[in-house]
């Protein structure tokens, strides 16, 4: 209903006598359109809980201005905002009964008894809590705790609904089943949904645009397609997809009037790159990167591929990761995803890699951002 | 927003003096008093500044002729309190642990039991002590207070060393018992050192509360055993009201008891409600 | 239990059972058994069997009758007011969420840290006609003329008692209660604030279920020690003016040592007891039940 502005938000947790002072968040300026979903996705400890928060009111940023559509809400309290925020850890209120729970957000607004136990009873029927409504929401197991917690998110129709990984406090079993539940919910909603996780594959489904976050910096903020084919920095690349890109450092040579892409370590193994060369002049150094799953692996010696040895099989049923033992740096062993096949290289055996150009993604490596992208 | 955040920060520094200056200011102005000359307590309006002398705390110490020295009283004071704590401590932290780590018939009835000990009205206590105590001639000795002064310290030492050694893992103990030691060793060697935190603000919790007693101490002493509460009573009780010296007498009484509290801040709570509330 | 944790639990509880069993049981039974009887100390009375009569005649007494009045007076006042400012400012303190609470909490400690004979002392002193700062300055700020002596009539008296317990036991309360908040798990208060709750939900559905036991907790110890009340009146009013202040304890004290009735005195503690243990079963039936 309302889109979400952020503009340049900053969150820095003042030192203490125990703790040094923390960046929590830094310069995060994104616009998460209305009834839509957002994906912050980034490791433990990268800001994605602090920028929920800052958002729902209860800490404001320490600079930069949040906005609900045209209005600036920064330091407004959580009451004036009209944003559900669903808790880490489900919150439940243990004193009172499940219909209470449900309830309250409504009982607060002085909202008529009739109309509460209608949508209280509606809210629960959707969620598949009417058998417990009457029951005190003590000791109830975790993933009955997060329905009732979203459940209470939910029902006061909030214009901006955040949630805070609320599947990874589950079990397996429960977390699927809730994932469902979630997108039900969260595609039967009116609202603008935002969704924190560190979850990659939650993020990929749910989400119609993701934030991938480090270290309180957002790196890039796409749609998940291109954040899966164009990571906008080396963190990106190497944090999204299982396993992620493998960043091959690699430098510029001129001959002849034209660029080429030589790797790092690797004699006759080359790549041109002259219509981009403008992109690349400033780099001192660059890095290459490619999906494992975008590596033709072959056993015999192919022209410009590289070789190695392979030290690793794992099978997955579908597909096998392998590790290659390459003279690449920083890293000598390359990652390499492929069909399950009888074709398959034997551990220690002789393997060449051939990297098709269209998927190969340059990086600038001391900053760390893309700069060209081979197909274009 | 600025404003709020100064309207708030007006308004918790406002509370925060009024409820210093409530609670505190009494105390400063005790203690002012204490250094207090003569001439400058008797005034029709409040002096707050003078010359300050340590004439009252002398006093205390060697005596007037309108008021016997305290020096005895302290003496006993410090005595009575230090011996019965300490004992009641050692026996009170032993039934503690026992009832922290076995299981038995009754235990929850027991404990509770011992509870009631502390509601008991003193003056249950101390009329039939009275009556047998000057029977056995017990009556106005160190001995016959200091059993009383133990006994009431226990319910508090035993729920308190509960609650503690309740928050101790049993698997210390039993690591102990499979490595053949007996349970008093376990007691001493492993158990108590581990809750020596709250040992300590036990004891000094229960110090607090027997150096203030009143009651037992006004029936069952004699002049040789006045404790520090009967002195500052007795010290009324003459011709001329002595305010500067009783007022030197409650700064030297509490000064053990500021600095104790001072030092327990973190252990105030549970202590003030027998391990109760964290 | 393997025998040798048996007699390990036997000789850890006996020595404090010893203790508790003869100065608690003891001087109880002694009191039954001479609450009965014509009993006065060192008084050449015959010590007979009287059956009921010493209570008897505690019940029919103005002075005894009127002990327990002002007791339950004292004990209702006092430990509501102390109630409605400890919890009151505690709750204040969560509310406006700050830490100053945490850095002064110890400076309000000190009352109750001060020996009660101190604090009758202090009271008395502060509430001296002359020299007093009370009197002073209530007649600076014109409230009360300088010379009215609050201590010298029967409901300024209660009423200087009552203050002078009130400073001692707020803070207790205060600390107590504001604890108990404190270890309401953050969690669930913004989860409340998030689901829009104004301060007064937060207050009455979140907050006050929460420390409903702490508070009966705080409840019990402070009720049963407000009727155990002795020092302090001792010092600050002796039960003046006349009998006017005479709380139970006190009352119990002169039967034993003006008359040397100790009979009776018996008579009256034990009555005394079973209103404690009354009242105190009523509240730890109200906690063991969870309310
Ligand atoms: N109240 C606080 N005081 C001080 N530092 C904090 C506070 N809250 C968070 N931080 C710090 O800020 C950084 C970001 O924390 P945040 O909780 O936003 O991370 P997160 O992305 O949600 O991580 P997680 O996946 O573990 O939940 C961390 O380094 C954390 O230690
Ligand atoms: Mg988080």
């Amino acid at each position: 209903m309302v889109k979400v502005v952020l503009e340049n938000v900053g969150k820095v947790f003042k030192g203490s006598k125990k703790a040094k002072e923390t960046v929590a968040v830094k310069g995060f300026t994104a616009e998460f359109p209305s009834n839509k979903v957002v994906g912050i996705l980034g490791p433990s400890g990268c800001g994605k809980t602090t920028t929920l928060r800052a958002i729902a009111g209860l800490d404001p940023p320490s600079e930069g201005k949040i906005y609900f559509e045209d209005k600036d809400v920064t330091y407004l309290p959580p009451i004036e905002r009209d944003a559900a925020l669903l808790f880490q850890f489900a919150v439940v209120y243990d004193n009172m009964t499940v219909f209470d729970n449900l309830a309250f957000p409504l009982m607060v607004k002085n909202i008529n008894k009739e109309e509460i136990n209608k949508r209280v009873k509606e809210t629960a029927e959707f969620l598949g809590l009417s058998d417990i409504l009457k029951k005190r929401a003590k000791g109830l197991p975790a993933s009955i705790n997060q329905k009732i917690a979203l459940g209470r998110a939910i029902i006061r129709k909030p214009k901006v609904l955040l949630l805070d990984e609320p599947l990874s406090s589950l079990d397996p079993e429960s977390r699927l089943y809730l994932r469902r539940e979630l997108k039900k919910v969260i595609r039967s909603m009116d609202t603008t949904v935002v969704y924190v996780t560190h979850d990659q594959s939650e993020a990929m489904t749910l989400c119609d645009k993701i934030a991938v976050m480090n270290e309180g910096k957002v790196h890039q903020y796409d749609t998940p397609e291109n954040i899966y084919l164009n990571p906008a920095t080396t963190f990106v690349a190497w944090f999204i997809g299982e396993p992620g890109m493998n960043l091959i450092d690699c430098s510029m040579e001129a001959s002849e009037g034209k660029y080429y892409i030589k790797i790092d370590g690797v004699s006759d193994v080359s790549f041109e790159v002259s219509k981009w060369s403008h992109a690349l002049k400033e780099s001192d150094k660059i890095v290459l990167g490619i999906r494992p799953e975008f590596i033709t692996i072959t056993k015999t010696y192919k022209k410009n591929s590289i070789a190695g040895k392979c030290l690793v099989i794992e099978s997955f049923g579908s597909f096998a990761l392998l590790d290659i033992l390459t003279n690449c740096s920083p890293n000598n062993i390359i990652k390499v995803k492929t069909p399950l096949s009888d074709d398959l290289p034997k551990v220690d055996g002789d393997v060449y890699l051939t990297f098709p150009p269209a998927y190969i993604r340059l990086f600038d490596k001391k900053s760390g951002e893309l700069r060209v992208v081979m197909t274009e | 927003m600025k404003t709020s955040a100064f309207i708030k920060f007006i308004l918790v520094t406002l509370i925060t003096l009024i409820l210093i200056a409530y609670f505190d200011l009494p105390i400063i102005v005790m203690i002012v008093t204490a250094f207090k000359q003569r001439a400058d307590i008797f005034t029709p309006v409040p002096k707050w500044i003078f010359t300050p002398t340590i004439k009252n705390f002398v006093d205390i110490f060697v005596g007037t002729t309108t008021m016997a020295e305290g020096t005895l009283a302290i003496q006993n004071s410090l005595f009575f309190v230090t011996t019965s704590t300490v004992i009641a401590m050692f026996i009170g932290s032993l039934a503690a642990y026992g009832f922290s780590r076995f299981k038995f018939f009754g235990r929850e009835d027991l404990i509770f039991f011992v509870l009631a000990q502390r509601f008991m009205p003193g003056i249950v206590i101390v009329l039939p002590m009275f009556v047998l105590y000057s029977s056995v001639g017990l009556r106005g000795t160190a001995l016959g207070l200091i059993l009383l002064y133990i006994n009431s310290a226990l319910p508090f030492v035993i729920w308190m060393m509960r609650s503690f050694f309740d928050e101790i893992p049993r698997e210390i103990d039993e690591a102990a018992r499979l490595d053949g030691h007996s349970w008093f060793t376990i007691f001493i060697k492993f158990v108590l050192p581990v809750a020596r935190n709250g040992f300590l603000a036990t004891f000094l919790f229960s110090f607090i509360f027997t150096w203030g007693e009143f009651l037992f101490a006004l029936i069952l002493t004699t002049p040789e055993s006045w404790t520090m509460p009967i002195a500052i009573v007795n010290s009324r009780v003459s011709s001329e009201i002595l305010w500067g010296q009783i007022a030197a007498y409650g700064v030297i009484s509490i000064i053990p008891v500021f600095i104790i509290a001072i030092a327990l801040q973190k252990y105030l709570v549970r202590g003030m409600t027998l391990g109760a509330v964290k | 239990m393997p025998g040798k944790s048996r007699l390990f639990l036997f000789f850890s509880l006996a020595p404090a059972f010893a203790f508790i069993l003869f100065f608690g049981i003891y001087p109880f039974l002694f009191a039954c058994f001479y609450s009965v009887r014509s009993f006065y100390f060192g008084l050449n009375v015959d010590n007979v069997f009287t059956a009921m009569s010493n209570y008897h005649n505690s019940v029919i007494d103005p002075l005894f009758q009127y002990s327990m009045f002002v007791t339950f007076v004292f004990v209702i006042v006092s430990v509501g007011l102390q109630l409605l400012i400890g919890v009151g400012a505690a709750i204040l303190f969560s509310v406006i969420k700050t830490k100053a609470f945490k850095y002064i909490q110890v400076f309000l400690s000190l009352p109750l840290m001060m020996p009660p004979v101190v604090t009758g002392f202090l009271w008395w002193y502060l509430f001296n006609t002359d020299l007093g700062i009370v009197n002073y300055y209530l007649s600076y700020f014109g409230i009360m003329p300088r010379n009215v002596n609050l201590l010298a009539t029967p409901i300024t008296a209660l009423a200087s008692i009552i203050y002078a317990d009130v400073w001692m036991w707020t803070p207790f309360i205060m600390i107590v209660t504001y604890a108990a908040i404190q270890s309401i798990p953050n969690d669930v208060m913004e989860a409340a604030i998030v689901d829009g709750a104004k301060d007064r939900h937060l207050i009455r559905k979140i907050i006050l279920p929460r420390i409903k036991t702490a508070l009966l907790v705080v409840l019990l110890i402070r009720v049963i020690d407000a009727f155990r009340t002795y020092d302090l009146v001792y010092v600050l009013t002796g039960g003046g003016p006349g009998t006017s202040t005479q709380v139970a304890s006190l009352e119990i004290y002169n039967t034993a040592f003006l008359k040397w009735f100790l009979g009776q005195s018996f008579a009256q503690a034990l009555m005394l007891t079973a209103i404690l243990i009354l009242v105190g079963n009523i509240l730890i039936y109200l906690l063991r039940r969870g309310v």
